[in-house]
């Protein structure tokens, strides 16, 4: 299987602007193409890892990244995101077209395969443990679970918790992790030596950069984890780290409202998300210091895990 | 792939399912987006589960098809609940319920709310009671959507419907509609013999239209009340519901062309019909089609010129390949469809004063 | 004082979760979900054996979770019950039930 890496930067550029580059990312192919010369080597680099799908050549979804129109082509030149060939979200400055195309294909792993039930969570896992840290964009957990994986966890994923209905399997959808602002500071202060993508300043969000997803992450991209723990991340500047238990029933309703899908999958949704919750212990974790933070997770041995009792189903007549 | 594959792809599908067994790997590829925004993806879905797919059919294309069904579930599982909670609500008038649309083929149990994806809910009722309908629906949560004064008056003078209400908790929709048309289109069915036709289906408290009018108004919602652009799946809905009225019913073909003379559809329904029998194959009896010729068929040049401009708007090309020549068709659907909403004078009011606040901002605040 | 009647509606399925002694609760028909507490856990599971009017709820949910049947309690359910008739999981005995959920069998 060959993957990206082992292309040249010129191959991937004319597969880039012509028919796309098709890419195994989890269980989804994504076909991502360009006419932007300055993303072939972001691309190159944060993906180098990712198998191409030439198998069967079948995608999940296509993203393009193509320049404005007419005169937004060169003055205050902008460039334009399509999903399947209709534009996707608003024209934006042409800088930020790696943050664009990042979320761009994050919009799709969110709102397409609704085969899976879709928690909107990072998930990383160590020693056949997965640990789900769900949280609203600038709660930490992206941070947080950077932070892990620069310490030996496997990363699944860092936006979205993949399981399919039935299951409480967690399927991994590795991807470049997306970074903020004060986190990418954060990061490098954590680990010198993470290889980071170019910094893209005045986006809606401020700052972004990506991580590079480790390469053994990418490569057991079809290996699902087991849920063993809930962490929900509560970034706050100046605060003491403080891992407290949280109910499950408190931790049930905070995933679901924050799923892309709970209300989507009916009963199965709700029969999914309790059999979840309920293998796992669940906390919230408030924190400031990154490396206090990984610490308190890395020192706290999820208990091995009360199911919960009187599951029931009833049909009233 | 050109723009015109896509189509041509997706209405081979539609007019034969079973289709499904003999496309590539890469006519996959091109079929799926196509469908989802022709909006009817979830609706393949639930008929290729009809048909035998697996074998020849791709995984990942099973998968995607898969993918499209939950939110289709979803709607109808929304669909049915709102419905529940309007006749509640609506329980202690005595006011006769006709469903529309989306709501009465879900709630009728018809082929044509197989895999629809529609949240809203749309009434009709008798005009002389629409102020109690919005009062009781009022006291059961729903509040009118804030609208900028000069659309209200809109609503409430010349359209044929109430502005759309939304429930404060659930954030759900009810349109409550006295016509079928605007009161100042060129087209006046008359809602009391609609009324009057319409079967029950919850008795006694929901009905929707009899068969003939189920078909009249979706056909006059797609070619008189809109500018047609994403209007397959109306075109879908409306062959859904002539072959299954044309196989269950009894009469059906007889009844149709008679009963569009009698409301005034003649129109719409010979476009519907023509585009039904051209795109999707409907198999409509000579005898039905002669009728409707002989009633409904516009003056030339319209027929031609309605061909080409109604195909590119049914069928829209992608963004990234989208031609001037489906742009223009768009724009001249777009002024048809206000034409035929109000008088000269009405439309070119309304189309300055839409100028006029595009440039000015609104709040467009919801309650 | 009047005590009227109330009852869990026709054709409403739910399904339980019980943590400790708080509960999740999915409503099928309408996709909601909620969590209850130990009197309105007990309030539903109530009605949904059979009508039951208001005096006869207080008493037994006074006897089965341990608590005075005070005119307190009483309020509270009454109130819940309010909230339950909103949310489509409860209704009061003496007016026609709207049904199921409308549909028709195909």
């Amino acid at each position: 299987m060959s993957r990206v890496r082992d292309l040249t930067a010129r191959a991937i550029g004319e597969l880039l602007r012509g028919p796309g580059l098709l890419l195994h990312i989890g269980p989804l192919v994504a076909r991502i193409g360009t006419s932007l010369i300055e993303l072939v080597e972001p691309t190159r680099s944060l993906y180098a890892g990712f198998a191409i799908a030439d198998a069967e050549p079948l995608e999940d979804f296509e993203v393009r990244i193509e320049r404005g129109t007419l005169l937004r082509r060169w003055f205050a030149p902008q460039a334009v995101a399509f999903v399947d060939g209709q534009r996707a979200f608003a024209p934006f400055p042409r800088s930020h077209c790696l943050p664009m195309l990042e979320w761009a294909i994050n919009w799709c792993v969110f709102t397409r395969p609704n085969q899976y039930l879709l928690l909107h969570s990072a998930v990383v896992e160590r020693g056949g443990r997965g640990l789900l840290l769900p949280g609203r964009p600038g709660a930490g957990k992206s941070t947080l679970a950077a932070g892990l994986v620069l310490r030996g966890w496997r990363l699944l994923s860092d936006e979205v918790a993949m399981v399919p209905p039935g299951t409480t399997q967690l399927v991994p959808v590795p991807r470049p992790v997306g970074l903020k602002n004060g986190s990418i500071d954060a990061i490098r202060r954590f680990a010198p030596d993470v290889v980071l993508g170019p910094s893209t300043a005045g986006t809606r969000k401020g700052t972004v950069a990506h991580m590079v997803p480790p390469d053994d992450s990418v490569a057991r991209g079809t290996e699902p984890a087991r849920p063993a723990w809930i962490v929900f991340p509560r970034f706050e500047s100046g605060v003491a780290t403080e891992l407290r238990p949280v109910s499950r029933p408190e931790a049930f309703l905070r995933v679901a409202y924050q799923s892309f899908n709970y209300s989507m999958l009916g009963s199965v949704g709700f029969e999914t998300l309790a059999a979840i919750v309920a293998r796992c212990a669940c906390y919230e974790l408030r924190y400031h210091d990154l490396d206090e933070a990984v610490r308190a997770i890395e020192e706290t041995d999820p208990a091995p895990s009360r199911p919960s009792s009187g599951a029931r189903s009833e049909v009233v007549p | 792939m050109k723009g015109r594959a896509d189509r041509d792809l997706l209405l081979a599908v539609l007019r034969d399912p079973r289709r499904f067994r003999t496309l590539e790997t890469d006519e996959w590829g091109q079929f799926v987006p196509a469908a989802r925004r022709a909006g009817i993806l979830s609706r393949l879905a639930c008929l290729a589960g009809d048909i035998d797919v697996e074998g020849p059919v791709p995984a990942r294309a099973r998968a995607q098809l898969g993918a499209s069904r939950p939110l289709a579930e979803h709607h109808a599982r929304t669909l049915r609940w709102e419905v529940a909670r309007i006749r509640d609500a609506l329980s202690g008038l005595g006011v006769k319920i006709v469903l529309l649309k989306g709501a009465a083929y879900v709630v009728g149990g018809l082929p044509a709310g197989v895999g629809r994806l529609a949240t809203d809910v749309d009434l009709l009722v008798a005009r002389d009671r629409i102020e109690d309908v919005e009062r009781a629906l009022v006291a059961a949560g729903f509040g009118a959507m804030k609208l900028h004064p000069y659309d209200q008056r809109y609503y409430r003078r010349w359209a044929h419907e109430l502005p759309p209400l939304r429930h404060a908790r659930r954030r759900s929709v009810v349109d409550v509609h006295h016509g079928i048309l605007p009161r100042t289109a060129r087209l006046h069915p008359d809602p009391a013999k609609l009324l009057a036709a319409a079967e029950p289906v919850e008795a006694p408290d929901l009905w929707i239209l009899c068969a003939e009018d189920l078909v009249l108004h979706s056909a006059t919602h797609l070619f008189q009340d809109g500018d047609l652009v994403g209007g397959l799946r109306d075109l879908v809905d409306l062959d859904a519901l002539l072959r299954d009225f044309g196989e269950r019913r009894a009469g059906f073909w007889d009844g149709l062309a008679p009963r569009a003379l009698e409301l005034g559809l003649t129109r719409p329904l010979w476009y519907g019909l023509r585009f039904c029998r051209r795109l999707l194959d409907t198999p409509i009896p000579d005898s039905t089609w002669r009728e409707v010729e002989r009633t409904g068929r516009p003056a030339w040049p319209l027929p031609a010129l309605m061909d080409a401009l109604a195909l590119r708007a049914l069928c829209p090309e992608r963004d990234d390949r989208r031609t001037v020549g489906t742009q223009i068709a768009r724009l001249a659907l777009y002024t048809r469809s206000h034409w035929l909403r109000m008088p000269p004078a009405l439309l070119a009011y309304h189309l300055a004063r839409k100028a006029l606040r595009a440039w000015i901002p609104r709040r467009d605040d919801e309650l | 004082m009047s005590s009227p009647s109330w009852r869990f509606p026709a054709g409403q399925e739910l399904r339980w979760r019980t943590w400790d002694d708080e509960f999740l609760v999915y409503h099928t028909n309408s996709g909601d979900t909620h969590r209850l507490n130990a009197i309105g856990a007990a309030v539903l599971r109530s009605i949904g054996r059979g009508a039951v009017s208001i005096d006869t709820l207080v008493d037994r949910i006074a006897e089965e979770l341990r608590l005075e049947p005070t005119g307190a309690l009483r309020s509270e359910i009454v109130e819940l019950l309010a909230r339950l008739r909103g949310l489509g999981l409860a209704e009061p005995v003496d007016e026609p039930g709207p049904g199921p959920d409308g549909a028709r069998d195909r």
